[in-house]
């Protein structure tokens, strides 16, 4: 979803990324049941005969069919088709046939046949032999046996490829702007002891979810803006738009996001209750303001029984309030009586509760973690209480050197990272901003790099990141980088 | 010529025949006009007008199209309001849609239109007008939502619309607070139909500054190498990248669905239950009092949904911690909160609800719900074991209301006292059951009523009390207009044994009118005579059975029968000589009762 320059936000791609889904697998079991049997085989010609139908339904609507691959990511007719865990497999088949084959770009015209594409796939399912230039070899393949319907090209520049537009960027502040002085206004409400209404929380949640849904990099940058006036309000939302990113990671539909965007956007309202001595104490503190400070989740919970603008009371919402401190073995707060079972949603909170809080400057952190350090601590040290899978899929999405993080390069420049690799199997090495030189020199504009290029000659990388630090150090606001 | 008159002219690619007819070979438009060609010129100018006419008038008719359908659409609308799903009136109307729909399809990819705040636009021609004001009005229902665009794909009439027709409808209901279009419109998550909207929720915030801002002069306050300074070098953070520590392995990819799988099946109030049990147990006065103002809205909701689980299960553990804390304002506060579940409205829910039979309660669940309710509760308990027709349901209400009658006996008299005639009945019956002697004056009053099923369940319970208040109103009441009170009350009298009564009885078995009642009136009157009059009643009932009525007229078979059968149960000397006597009696009907009732004897 992005915001027009009238101002309008345009729903415009859902069925394309379906449709996108659909060809996808509808490719990836036509490829593998023509590697394990013949041509003529009844099971080959069906997904052959799948894949045409499918692809003249596209084309019939849509005019066009074009794939193109960028790292981890597949653009449908210029639509990112969102991957989940139910497409995950087909996804890395049919990325590894195209790698292989040096293809990251296949365009279909409305001529297209079956006879094409059986053609096509048949090539594209073979190896190539020590050949120095795939993709021209492959191109060679496809003349031969005269596919004239279908084109291939060479993956886009990766850089080129995943740069924000500026619409895509104003759309995300947009969403934060908004969401954030929804959470301030419900909370101050609250505070004032005045009613207050879902409705336009659930726009506010229903922004997002779109947001992340088309423009995940724009939203997750948005994370790194870190207001220490209004941190519980931007810690909500923050904790809101990485909760729903993971989310959409882990495949949850619309639906699902929305409670689970719901849950995550309240899941601090219980501290309207702790007295502002309390919240926003400077130092440690004492027992007694530490056992009111924790009661935070039964605030919650009860409080969301008072709002109104839903049919019935936002259950889901009310347990992620209630739990999202309780650690996996109840060993947090509040306490446990009763046999629970500790709900995905709430755990899920927890870890982006806790890396979001932990990343931040607050009253009585002076000084933030690394995101890197942290991520680590949620996933080496289990006395913490975060779902080991749930870790494991949070640093996957956010990367082992999340958008925000001040990297020293092994060149002595400085950078912030800026977005995770497109390359799954490039984790360590996303793309970042060149914020320095080695001379310490600011560069006038911060150049867009991704720390996976190779040194042509020796096929090394360019640049390594030897270490992360802290942007206080350099007097660097890392979301001006990344915003 | 020089000038060539069509060089200003735009090529056309239209065909220029000539008088005949016949297309020219060559292309024409670049060709050189001959001289005298001004007539061929004006003809090209018409024809360019023609060609913009013919564009016009196509443009109207598909404009026109597109207005008839968007009419089309809107009496939908009104139809899917008027008539309920599945009635053919709404599906000639959604089918001439879907028609006008597939045929729009042939002419262009899509149909879009502009919301204003009270007109529809297609193509800057006016589809729709809504009235100012308007409830009806759909161009300001979808604007003051924010919708400002609306984009129909090919395949929505075969997937979306009435899915669509039927959100707007829905909206059109919503009150302020909860859903608007657009939400609904999200939730709905369509494909075919795309729209583009603004939030129109409140002011626009101000933005969050933007990287053009970025301070980008002047030279960073320390090397980014002095970190890297022997005397300061951490250990490198670059590790050897082990993928197993980042990425999912199938096995943790299944467990992550199967936990979301678990999560949106989770039975969500229930451990919303749970949590607010678990504050009240352990949470301080204040807390408890904050959830106590929860459970009052959760309890009732719970039961009107019908989730006597549920119900049952919070007042099982409200009364579990009340014995388990002890405390005197636990104790209190748990008594309060299981106490409303006896109100009228409440109750009124439970007994609907097992009168429906749409829920099968569990007996062990309806149980603890039942145990739970207070005396308050027995008038609607009452008049709903009237309805209620299960025999598991009903069973368990009637000794719910034993329990409670039980525990207030002056709210029985006064139940049974209730103008309500099914109430006062049932009350009579229970305080009958119960032994409830002090409601026998209250019972007696019955006798009064108009309603012939109060004056029999009065007779019944008073039979039933067995208190000396009971034998009056019997007497009277064997004259009662109705057969079934009359053969009750001298039943009763007969299980009585109510001496007092003989002489009425008498009356009756003696006079006219008993002549003409049934059978079962008539032994039911001869019986109780003579067990009431035992053998004071002998000499009556022998010259009934053996004597004249008068002159040399004998009595009715029937009556000579139930004497018979009556001097069987008085028993006797002058008995057994009457019965001896008729014996020799050659109607059938009497020596059929005088052989049956020797056999008894």
């Amino acid at each position: 979803m992005a915001a027009g320059e009238d101002g309008l936000i345009r729903d415009t791609s859902s069925i394309l990324s379906g449709e996108g889904r659909k060809l996808l697998t509808t490719l990836y079991a036509t490829m593998r049941s023509l590697r394990l049997y013949p041509l003529e085989n009844q099971v080959v010609q069906r997904a052959l005969a799948e894949v045409d139908v499918n692809t003249q339904a596209v084309l019939a609507r849509e005019g066009r069919l074009q794939f193109r691959l960028v790292g981890d990511f597949i653009f449908f007719n210029d639509v990112r088709v969102s991957l989940d865990l139910g497409n995950y497999a087909s996804f890395v088949f049919v990325r590894k046939a195209l790698e292989t084959h040096g293809i990251g770009d296949i365009e279909a015209t409305r001529q297209v046949d079956i006879r094409e594409w059986t053609s096509f796939l048949s090539i594209l399912v073979t190896q190539p032999e020590g050949v120095e230039n795939p993709l021209e070899a492959f191109a060679g393949s496809m003349e031969r046996a005269g596919i004239e319907n279908i084109k291939v090209g060479p993956p886009a520049a990766l850089v080129d490829a995943l740069s924000l537009s500026d619409e895509a960027k104003e759309a995300a502040r947009r969403t934060y702007a908004r969401s954030v002085s929804v959470v301030k206004e419900v909370m101050t409400s609250v505070r004032l002891g005045k009613a207050w209404s879902g409705r336009r929380v659930k726009r506010v949640v229903l922004g997002i979810v779109d947001q992340v849904l088309h423009e995940e990099a724009a939203m997750l940058g948005m994370t790194t803006l870190r207001d220490y006036d209004e941190y519980t309000f931007t810690h909500s939302v923050n904790v809101c738009i990485l909760s729903v990113a993971l989310g959409q990671k882990l495949g949850f539909t619309k639906l699902q996001l929305f409670e689970l965007g719901l849950g995550a956007l309240f899941h601090d309202v219980g501290k309207s209750r702790v007295p502002l001595s309390v919240l926003n104490k400077e130092g440690r503190l004492d027992k007694e303001e530490w056992r009111v400070m924790s009661q935070h989740p039964e605030f919650g919970l009860v409080m969301l029984f008072d709002l109104h603008g839903f049919e019935e009371p936002p259950y889901r919402a009310m347990l992620t309030a209630y739990e999202h401190h309780m650690r996996i073995d109840f060993s947090g707060y509040p306490k446990v009586l009763r046999r629970r079972w500790m709900g995905f949603f709430s755990r899920i909170i927890a870890v982006a509760d806790a890396f979001d809080a932990a990343t931040s400057k607050r009253s009585y952190q002076y000084i933030p973690f690394p995101p890197d350090e942290v991520l680590r601590e949620m996933r080496d040290n289990p006395s913490r209480g975060f779902d080991p899978v749930v870790v494991k899929a949070f640093v996957n999405m956010m990367g082992i050197y999340p958008v925000g993080t001040l990297c020293i390069l092994d060149s002595g420049e400085l950078s912030v990272v800026v977005a995770p690799s497109p390359n799954p199997e490039e984790l360590h090495r996303p793309l970042v901003r060149v914020v320095s030189d080695a001379n310490g020199r600011k560069l006038p504009e911060p150049p867009l790099v991704d720390l996976s290029e190779t040194h042509m000659a020796t096929g090394r990388p360019a640049r390594t990141i030897v270490k992360t630090t802290d942007p206080d150090k350099y007097n660097i606001t890392v979301s001006d980088y990344v915003v | 010529m020089d000038d060539n008159p069509l060089k200003d002219l735009p090529d056309f690619d239209f065909e220029v025949t000539d008088e005949a007819g016949t297309a020219p070979a060559a292309d024409q438009s670049s060709a050189p006009i001959p001289p005298g060609a001004d007539s061929q010129l004006l003809d090209m100018e018409l024809d360019i007008e023609a060609l913009e006419a013919d564009a016009a008038e196509e443009m109207s008719a598909l404009a026109r199209e597109i207005k008839e359908f968007f009419v089309a659409f809107v009496k939908t609308l009104r139809a899917s309001a008027l008539y309920v799903q599945g009635n053919p009136l709404l599906h000639q109307f959604v089918d001439d849609l879907t028609a006008r729909l597939t045929k729009l399809w042939e002419a262009v990819e899509s149909v879009s239109f502009t919301i204003r705040e009270n007109e529809i636009v297609w193509h800057e021609h006016t589809v729709y007008k809504g009235r100012v004001g308007g409830h009806e009005n759909l161009a300001f229902q979808l604007y003051k939502d924010g919708i400002r665009r609306i984009d129909f794909q090919p395949g929505v009439e075969e997937h979306e619309l009435r899915q669509f027709i039927d959100v707007l409808r829905l909206s059109r209901t919503l009150q302020s607070e909860q859903e608007d279009l657009l939400t609904l419109m999200w939730n709905a998550d369509f494909q075919y139909v795309r729209y583009e909207y603004v939030d129109v929720l409140g002011d626009e915030p101000p933005l969050p500054v933007s990287g053009a801002e970025i301070d980008t002069t002047g030279d960073l306050p320390m090397l980014p190498e002095l970190e890297l300074a022997p005397e300061v070098q951490a250990p490198t953070l670059r590790e050897d990248f082990e993928p197993s520590l980042y990425f999912l392995d199938e096995t943790e990819v299944a467990h992550l669905q199967q936990e979301l799988l678990r999560e949106w099946d989770r039975g969500v109030k229930k451990d919303v239950t749970l949590a607010v049990l678990d504050q009240f147990e352990i949470g301080d006065t204040e807390r408890r009092a904050e959830i106590l103002v929860i459970l009052r809205q959760m309890l009732p909701r719970v039961l009107a949904e019908g989730d006597f689980g549920d119900a049952a299960f919070i007042i099982g553990e409200l009364k579990g911690i009340a014995e388990k804390r002890d405390e005197p304002d636990i104790v209190e506060n748990v008594d309060e909160i299981v106490g409303e579940l006896s109100q009228p409205l409440v109750v009124h829910q439970l007994v609907r609800v097992l009168e429906d039979g749409s829920i099968d309660p569990n007996s062990e669940e309806l149980a603890t719900l039942l145990n739970a309710l207070k005396p308050e509760a027995i008038e609607i308990l009452i008049q709903g074991v009237a309805t209620v027709t299960r025999a598991a349901a009903r069973e368990q209400l009637l000794a719910t209301l034993d329990r409670l009658a039980s525990m207030s006996p002056a709210m029985m008299s006064r139940l049974v006292r209730s103008e309500d005639p099914r109430v006062a009945a049932e009350a009579a019956k229970i305080a009958a059951r119960l032994k409830m002697s002090g409601a026998a004056e209250a019972i007696s009053g019955l006798l009064r009523r108009p309603s012939a099923e109060v004056r029999l369940a009065a007779v019944e319970a008073l039979v039933a009390l067995r208190t000396s208040v009971a034998g009056a109103p019997l007497i009277n009441a064997l004259a009662d207009e109705h057969r079934d009170v009359r053969v009750a009350a001298a039943r009763g009298l007969a299980e009585l044994k109510y001496g007092p009564g003989a002489r009425k009885l008498e009356e009756h078995v003696t006079g006219k009118e008993l002549m003409k009642r049934d059978l079962t009136e008539q032994v039911a009157f001869f019986e109780a005579y003579a067990l009431t009059a035992g053998d004071e009643g002998t000499r009556h009932l022998a010259r009934m059975l053996t004597g004249r009525r008068y002159l040399w007229v004998k009595y009715p078979s029937k009556m000579r029968a139930c004497a018979a059968r009556a001097l069987g149960l008085v028993g006797g000397e002058e008995a057994n000589k009457a019965l001896t006597e008729a014996e020799k009696d050659k109607d059938p009907m009497v020596l059929s009762a005088v052989h049956a009732t020797r056999k008894q004897a």
